[in-house]
């Protein structure tokens, strides 16, 4: 009786081992790269991609232009930000499920110039959006904002 | 003696005056703290925020916090240079032209707004309306127009019916929406598929109200 529930078990385990990866890969990258202009750089785990069109963001990015560079993030929810040259900016912390209320949107800005036009996430939950810079925190109530970087010496 | 007598009045007066002259002195002698002052370097670094219009010309607001205050911009093109640990100065309206020159490069990355379509569907199911049925062909040119692009297929409901039902219907709907997606010749891997449930609606109703605008499946090509 038992043994002939043991395929069956298997094949449910089989089937749940199979469905999760597309699940957490849908979930893992959080927006993609638009616009790339220059020599551009993602840093992820301590490895360097070369910033394209398309190529897919995840969290704890580190998005760096060059000289003359610069790019565009739209994320899942529809926020945008870009970099002009000389540019590094980190994507720390970002969730958007809006059935279970979760809702994070953190980024810093390291050096250089940047744009921020909210998404859904800064409509459905302003208080979940951190800019932050080298001197201070930006909070947002639905909008659109520049931010320059003091230069580095 | 008479002459001391006649003196006094101004010996005293320069004794008080002496007097104050030295409390006068002894509070700037703290001040004498330049070494601090020449430790700390001749200018501190700034930032420079500005807050732009909305594309609708709609202004809302940001507010910057450093360590020593929180300061709001409302205004369009209003904008501050803030430090780390002091109070910024007063904020400042930028010509549009300033703003192009300091941030010309970084406007110009600014990713395009997606392109939204919402579809509606017959009521408790996830069969779609027949107009809606119809702009699939659109959709899929749009997203070969737009590669590479991302698309999100977000499913929605009316509240008729309990919560867990609806996420779940939502749910198919989505799920429906990508077949057909697929099926016409979009590639899997830029289709992404969530439900919203009765949670996020287009208009808000009261618990179990047919509603057919809520029922529908929002589908943003980015």
């Amino acid at each position: 009786m038992l043994k002939k529930k043991i395929p069956l078990l298997l094949l449910v385990i089989l089937q749940f081992l199979l469905s999760t990866p597309p699940a957490i890969f849908a979930q893992e990258f959080v927006g993609g790269l638009r616009k790339v202009t220059g020599l551009g750089t993602i840093i992820r785990d301590g490895q360097q991609i070369i910033a394209k069109d398309g190529i897919r963001i995840k969290m704890g990015d580190k998005l760096i232009t060059g000289k003359n560079g610069a790019l565009g993030v739209i994320f899942t929810d529809n926020t945008r930000i870009s970099l002009g040259a000389n540019s590094e900016i980190h994507i720390d912390q970002y969730a958007f499920q809006p059935t279970q209320g979760k809702f994070a949107f953190l980024t810093e800005l390291i050096q250089g110039t940047a744009s921020y036009i909210s998404g859904a996430i800064g409509k459905l939950s302003p208080k979940a959006v951190k800019f932050k810079t080298p001197t201070a925190i930006v909070g947002v109530r639905g909008t659109r904002f520049l931010v320059k970087t003091a230069p580095k010496d | 003696m008479y002459i001391f007598f006649r003196l006094l009045p101004a010996l005293l007066s320069a004794v008080l005056f002496c007097g104050c002259v030295d409390q006068h002195i002894e509070p700037i002698q703290p001040i004498q703290s330049e070494p601090i002052q020449s430790i700390q370097p001749p200018q501190e670094k700034k930032d420079l925020f500005i807050l732009l219009p909305d594309k609708n010309g709609k202004v809302g607001e940001i507010t910057i916090s450093n360590r020593a205050c929180t300061t709001i911009l409302s205004k369009a093109n209003e904008s501050v240079q803030v430090s780390k640990n002091k109070v910024p100065p007063r904020t400042s309206i930028l010509s549009q032209r300033e703003v192009q020159r300091k941030f010309h490069d970084t406007l110009q990355a600014i990713p395009g707004t997606a392109d939204q379509y919402i579809l509606y569907f017959y009521p408790g199911t996830s069969k779609l309306t027949k107009n809606s049925q119809q702009q699939l062909p659109l959709i899929l040119k749009r997203i070969k127009k737009r590669l590479p692009c991302e698309i999100s297929i977000i499913g929605h409901t009316d509240t008729q019916a309990s919560s867990e039902y609806n996420l779940a219907l939502a749910l198919q709907r989505a799920i429906h929406v990508r077949n057909q997606l697929l099926a016409i010749g979009v590639p899997r891997e830029l289709l992404e598929v969530s439900s919203h449930g009765e949670t996020d609606p287009m208009i808000p109703t009261r618990d179990n109200v047919k509603e057919p605008r809520n029922r529908r499946v929002e589908l943003f090509i980015r």
